[in-house]
């Protein structure tokens, strides 16, 4: 029987309950991220096309794994790669390209739109792609800005993760303060932190 | 002589006359534009001291782009994103400063592999806002000079960003509040 991944509703709800989720860029950092309280690993690197064992040793640990799609290797960010982590069992994809949201949708995985702070004169247009492509979830990179700059932005729709220079229980707290469900950091001290 | 980075770079989108506020170390950084609003304002009262080469609509990326924009425009700064214009620049005495993207550790440093390491080439940290967030040892690996661009939004935001940065990026209404305190702070002493 194939797997079948959580709806997004159930995905932002396991992130809400443990909102420090894990950011690995290599298998060196997996084991770890599966001994810890992290309810889902972020993959930013690695091999696209040979991540199917990965994916079910993170199952086996009653964990989610999100992968972005444009980051690792050996994938081209489109619609035919999106299938292709649908069938592996992944079940969220991470992108900064608006277009593959709904394919993402329509493979019954959760859709995180990456957002990258520039500077304000781009915030706007940056919002209303996100508006257009309508993710499951926002996340913002530098994630440790996101304190700063939420005055500058509209509330969205969606749930918003922080990633990005997250290093400390004090980034977590006031990134949490701010309205994020939740934090993707590569800080292996922080993975599950701030739990319920 | 080498050019020289001012401590404050004025945003302006060339289209409207943008001066640098008296009283402070400040030029105008001139981002988003076109080339012929590009050539006006460098033929203009208020010349920009920086371009942001990269986002001048119907500009080159080449060595003869950055030749024209240092030479006939004599415009001493200039901001890519592609090492060799920015070596290109500093080959021609003025100061090429590399975008190097700043939004987590890991492309920070991926950012950083790109760069020439070559003098008088400095960085573009973006958003500059995050250099606040640094470790140390981040950054003593970004060459200087350091410009920080990027959603620094508030005098107190600023300031600190000048205690790591050798330069930021501001718009003109928070260039203004920044120059009038130092005015301020001029007249007390």
């Amino acid at each position: 029987m194939s797997y079948a991944p959580p709806d997004a509703a159930d995905f932002i709800a396991r992130v809400a309950a443990d909102p420090c989720c894990a950011a690995i860029i290599g298998e060196e950092s997996l084991d770890e991220a599966l001994a810890s309280r992290a309810p889902v690993i972020f993959m930013l690197r690695g091999n696209g096309l040979t991540i199917g064992h990965l994916v079910r040793r993170i199952h086996a640990a009653n964990k989610l794994v999100a992968v972005h799609v444009d980051l690792v290797g050996g994938l081209r960010a489109d619609r035919a790669s999106i299938d292709w982590l649908a069938g592996a069992g992944v079940d969220a994809v991470i992108s900064s390209h608006g277009q593959l949201m709904a394919a993402i949708r329509h493979c019954g995985m959760t859709a995180i739109h990456r957002l990258l702070l520039v500077r304000r004169s781009q915030l706007d247009a940056a919002v209303a792609a996100i508006g257009r492509s309508a993710p499951n979830i926002v996340e913002i990179l530098p994630g440790v800005l996101l304190p700063s700059v939420v005055g500058m932005m509209p509330r969205f729709d969606v749930p918003v993760l922080a990633g990005g220079f997250v290093r400390t229980e004090a980034d977590v707290h006031a990134i949490l303060s701010a309205g994020a469900l939740g934090v993707t950091t590569s800080t292996h001290e922080l993975w599950g932190a701030a739990g319920a | 002589m080498l050019s020289r980075l001012p401590a404050i770079l004025v945003a302006s989108d060339g289209h409207h006359a943008v001066h640098a506020p008296p009283g402070v170390d400040a030029g105008v950084l001139v981002r988003d534009t076109d080339l012929a609003a590009l050539v006006h304002r460098a033929n203009s009262d208020c010349p920009p001291q920086a371009v942001d080469i990269d986002s001048v609509a119907g500009l080159g990326s080449d060595d003869y782009a950055v030749d024209f924009v240092t030479g006939r425009l004599a415009v001493p700064i200039i901001l890519t994103r592609r090492p060799q214009l920015a070596a290109r620049a500093a080959e021609r005495g003025q100061i090429g400063l590399l975008h190097v993207f700043a939004y987590d550790s890991t492309g920070l440093h991926r950012s950083l592999e790109g760069h020439p390491l070559s003098a008088g080439v400095g960085s573009v940290v973006t958003p500059g806002l995050v250099i606040l967030h640094l470790r140390d040892d981040e950054l003593a690996a970004i060459p200087r000079p350091i410009l920080a661009y990027g959603l620094i939004d508030s005098v107190a935001d600023a300031r600190a960003c000048l205690e790591v940065a050798d330069a930021i990026v501001v718009r003109p209404g928070l260039a203004a509040k920044l120059a009038a305190q130092q005015v301020e702070v001029d007249t007390r002493r």
